[in-house]
């Protein structure tokens, strides 16, 4: 394992309660009540604007990074792989767009904001009230359990992620820098074990499990029921943390977050479409690998050496 | 006649209309703001925005237990101030030289130090940070204070130049023929006949460095030099989002002093804020 | 009134300069040299701020640059500047955003300050209007942030009036977006370029403008006929101060936008700072930091040097 994860988050599904079992005519199953992303397009389609101020879906569709991550945390549910075994970008394929196609959709149940929402915004706007459900960070589902700065206390429900029809099981997503452990470890499940920690240490919940005489770093930190009570994500996470994905921390990445997300938010606001968004992020990510000593002889970083990171689901049986 | 006075009355009228709208276009988003900074934060961002919130001193007790905002009060003070002096010890010879002698390159130097102010900051701010970077100056005070100075040298030298330009010639004969020199003559004669102009240059020299952003985000990183302006961008980025009423209380904290001196200069304001172009 | 005692709207001259004086124990040599002396201080202060970062940011520009990586990639940068659509995106959204928002200003405080400078409480005026200007722009981005996204409270007002029906996407649309930044910049900037007119205004001639009065002007006559064209020195060196200060913006579209959506607001600022800080790839940001300089020394020679030596006879 090398390099120490400085920001780490895990996007998740969150869904008002009240609103979103309505809809559904019952209580909520975090494993089977929406099953797939064709689902909670059709949820979020039903609860847009059916209450005055509450839109259908949040999602972070803002410039660089933010759209990155949305987008790529949909697409690894349809299958989708950024590079091929000769660092070639392949995220402009069948899944990559099946992805696209997932999150133009849910654009169009979601807030007015999504367009420029990073972080902040979403949560903002998930902690207030304005949104019926919400593709977000691990955060936004322990911190609307504050009724200091949550509007929703007690009115919402963390999913485990839904699949696309055809694809595969694979959440969490590990956005941010944090990638490089998980993908560069001869031990993924260790380093995702580290980052749920890391990732889930709001405040509150670390001292929960320090007073509980949880020590980090064990798997048991996330199924801890102490912790899972002051913070839904864990329990979540901990169930699906043997299917999850994440992006490898390559030279030049920063740079390749901000021109795949740029290009993404281009088509998010309908200036371009889908298709053309990844066909443009994927030669400039080329460029950027080139620069960054790819495609020669000897690559910074050896392929094989991270395809076990990449995707920690391959052939474990799915859960349902 | 009658239909004149009609007509003042009614063209009063429309003045006091334009200049209402407008006074309330200036205010209310202000007044709202404050009302921001004195709710609870469930009361910020809500399905429909509230107009009446509770009233609440969360944000005022956050600002000053939660964060080091004594830091971020003293390093913009220090910075600010330290940044004047210097401007203040390398304008008013400079100033002097320009507005008082005549010789080869007066006007291209003159010129030269004008077409600083219009230098976009994001021009050099990548040179600049590695400089720090090498200097062992970033996330320091002392990095502020140079960089503040360096942005407001242009303005503070043309404003006093343009003060001294106007004193008459006979005050600084009369000294000569008395056998006073050139730097007595600036010390005794000038200085003191243009120090209101020397306190515009310095309160308008503060307040864009109050307001400096770009620069003061690259180089301050922790509590040892943000900024009251960069620690507001600063209670965005964590994980505990965007704290609005923390930022407004924040905003009119600094607002005070800055409104209470620029009042004080408000006679000297048009001339200082046009390096001294525009008199009056 | 205030002020009565300055002379004059003028755009200030250089002084005619002090060609016998009498250094009566200096030698010659020391009495040419004293007033560089006295100019070189600020000056090396300033060559230092600006000549060395403008060397560093030419020679970076010609690296790929990974931190302390430098690799040599010749004209490469420049290349792909010209090549790059978001560069030219973010030219033409300063000039635009920038464009508008300046010519609204001067229409707004030639308006206000016409209808307030013989305004009795003109005192009261100036220092309400004032007040926009005195908050931090940051703090300002955050009150337009609040007002038009997060907090929802314009589209609320607009649906209250019956204007609208659903909350306004404002990130999503280019000129919605862009309005935001204009209306944000027009309201904390409106009143920089009100003190400047109101004072040129209350600095003209009343003698004059009685004249033209009893002659039977109306108030909109003497305004287009006297004060413009009296003001137009004060007009240009004030709209060229605003209009250097808002091609650089940058804070309100760190704060409000980041460029959202797809670049459409991005400035030029904006442009090299996210390249630079966000992407790390500082050998292409100073490339277009160079071309940046390049246009500014340009318009500072063109526009610049005439609007404050435009007084000068």
């Amino acid at each position: 394992m090398y390099g120490i994860p400085f920001d780490c988050d895990f996007q998740m599904v969150h869904l008002r309660k009240s609103m979103v079992e309505e809809v559904l005519g019952g209580p909520i199953d975090r494993w089977s009540s929406v099953p797939t992303y064709d689902e909670l397009i059709r949820i979020s389609s039903e609860l847009n604007g059916k209450v005055p101020g509450v839109a259908g879906v949040g999602l972070m569709g803002a410039r660089g990074m933010w759209s990155t991550y949305t987008w790529e945390h949909v697409a690894a549910q349809a299958g989708m792989m950024l590079f091929d075994e000769n660092w070639e970008p392949i995220f402009n394929g069948d899944a990559g767009n099946k992805g696209m196609d997932t999150i133009l959709a849910l654009s169009k149940n979601a807030i007015e904001g999504y367009a420029g929402a990073g972080w902040g915004e979403n949560r903002a706007a998930w902690l207030g009230g304005q949104v019926a459900t919400n593709i977000s960070w691990q955060d936004s589902g322990t911190q609307a359990m504050r009724p200091d700065q949550s509007q929703i206390v007690g009115d919402f429900v963390t999913i485990y992620e839904p699949r696309i029809s055809g694809g595969r099981f694979a959440p969490p997503n590990i956005a941010g820098s944090t990638s490089c452990v998980a993908a560069s470890s001869q031990n993924p499940e260790g380093a995702f074990l580290m980052l749920a920690f890391l990732t889930t240490s709001s405040i509150m919940a670390m001292n929960e499990a320090n007073a509980n005489g949880v020590g980090p770093g064990y798997r048991s930190v996330l199924t801890n029921p102490n912790l899972q009570a002051v913070s839904q994500p864990a329990e979540v996470m901990a169930a699906s943390l043997e299917y999850a994905w994440c992006a490898p921390r390559l030279p030049g990445m920063f740079e390749m977050e901000q021109v795949i997300g740029n290009e993404v938010n281009r088509a998010l606001v309908n200036q371009i479409s889908g298709k053309e968004a990844l066909d443009n992020a994927a030669a400039a990510v080329r460029k950027i690998m080139k620069q960054n000593g790819f495609y020669g002889a000897k690559p910074p970083v050896d392929y094989a050496s991270v395809a076990p990171g990449l995707w920690v689901g391959k052939d474990k049986a799915l859960p349902f | 006649m009658a239909s004149q006075r009609r007509k003042k009355n009614e063209s009063h009228l429309f003045r006091y209309i334009i200049l209402g709208a407008w006074a309330l276009f200036c205010l209310v988003p202000v007044l709202w703001f404050l009302s921001i900074g004195l709710r609870p934060r469930t009361e910020i961002i809500t399905q429909q925005p509230i107009y009446w919130p509770h009233f609440s001193l969360d944000a005022w007790h956050m600002v000053w237990t939660d964060w080091p905002m004594g830091y971020y009060l003293r390093n913009s003070v220090v910075s600010i101030i330290g940044s004047v002096v210097i401007d203040l010890v390398l304008a008013i010879p400079a100033a002097y030289s320009l507005a008082r002698y005549t010789y080869r390159g007066r006007e291209d130097i003159g010129f030269y130090i004008l077409s600083t102010r219009m230098m976009a900051p994001a021009i050099v701010a990548i040179p600049i940070f590695f400089l720090f970077k090498n200097m062992d100056l970033l996330d320091t005070v002392w990095a502020l204070m140079i960089i503040y100075a360096a942005i407001n040298l242009s303005l503070i030298t043309w404003i006093i130049r343009s003060y001294m330009l106007d004193i008459p010639k006979e005050l600084e004969d009369a000294a000569r023929t008395d056998g006073a020199s050139d730097l007595r003559i600036l010390w005794e004669i000038i200085i003191p006949v243009i120090l209101p102009g020397i306190i515009t240059a310095g309160v308008i020299g503060a307040i864009f460095a109050i307001n400096e952003f770009l620069f003061t985000l690259l180089i301050a990183s922790t509590k040892s030099a943000y900024t009251m302006s960069v620690a507001l961008a600063n209670f965005t980025g964590g994980s505990d989002g965007v704290i609005y009423n923390a930022i407004a209380l924040v905003a009119f904290i600094a607002f005070v002093p800055v409104f209470l001196v620029v009042v004080a200069i408000q006679k000297h304001l048009s001339r200082g804020l046009t390096m001294g172009a525009v008199k009056g | 009134m205030t002020d009565t005692s300055m002379s004059g709207t003028g755009v200030a001259s250089a002084s005619p300069g002090m060609p016998d004086r009498h250094f009566k124990r200096r030698s010659k040599r020391l009495r040419v040299m004293f007033p560089y002396l006295l100019v070189t201080p600020a000056v090396a202060f300033l060559l230092m701020i600006t000549l060395y970062p403008g060397a560093y940011a030419i020679i970076q520009s010609l690296f790929y640059v990974k931190f302390a990586n430098w690799q040599f990639v010749g004209t490469e940068n420049y290349r792909d500047l010209f090549g790059d659509r978001e560069f030219w995106t973010a030219l033409w959204n300063t000039f635009v955003i920038g464009g508008v928002a300046l010519t609204l200003e001067c229409v707004l405080a030639l308006l206000i300050s016409f209808y307030a400078y013989r305004d009795p409480w003109i005192k009261g005026w100036r220092i309400i209007f004032l007040v926009p200007m005195l908050f931090m722009p940051s703090a300002v981005a955050f009150i337009w942030k609040l007002a038009f996204m997060d907090g929802r409270v314009i589209s609320d007002l607009l649906i209250r009036l019956g204007f609208i029906d659903n909350n306004i996407g404002w990130t999503s649309s280019i000129w919605l977006s862009r309005l935001t930044l204009i209306v944000a910049d027009v309201w904390q900037w409106t009143p920089f370029l009100f003190i400047i007119f109101v004072a040129a205004l209350q600095g003209q001639d009343e003698e004059v403008e009685e004249a033209a009065r009893l002659d039977g002007a109306g108030w909109a006559q003497i305004f287009w006929n006297i004060s413009l064209p009296m003001m137009r020195p004060v007009i240009a060196v004030a709209v060229v101060l605003r209009g250097i200060d808002i091609m650089t913006m940058f804070t309100n579209v760190y704060i409000m936008t980041q460029g959202t959506p797809g670049g459409t607001t991005e400035t030029i600022s904006y442009f090299i700072y996210r390249i630079g800080f966000k992407s790390f790839n500082f050998g292409y940001a100073s490339a277009a930091s160079v071309v940046m300089l390049i246009m500014t020394l340009i318009i500072a020679q063109l526009i610049v040097k005439r609007a404050f030596k435009s007084g000068k006879e």
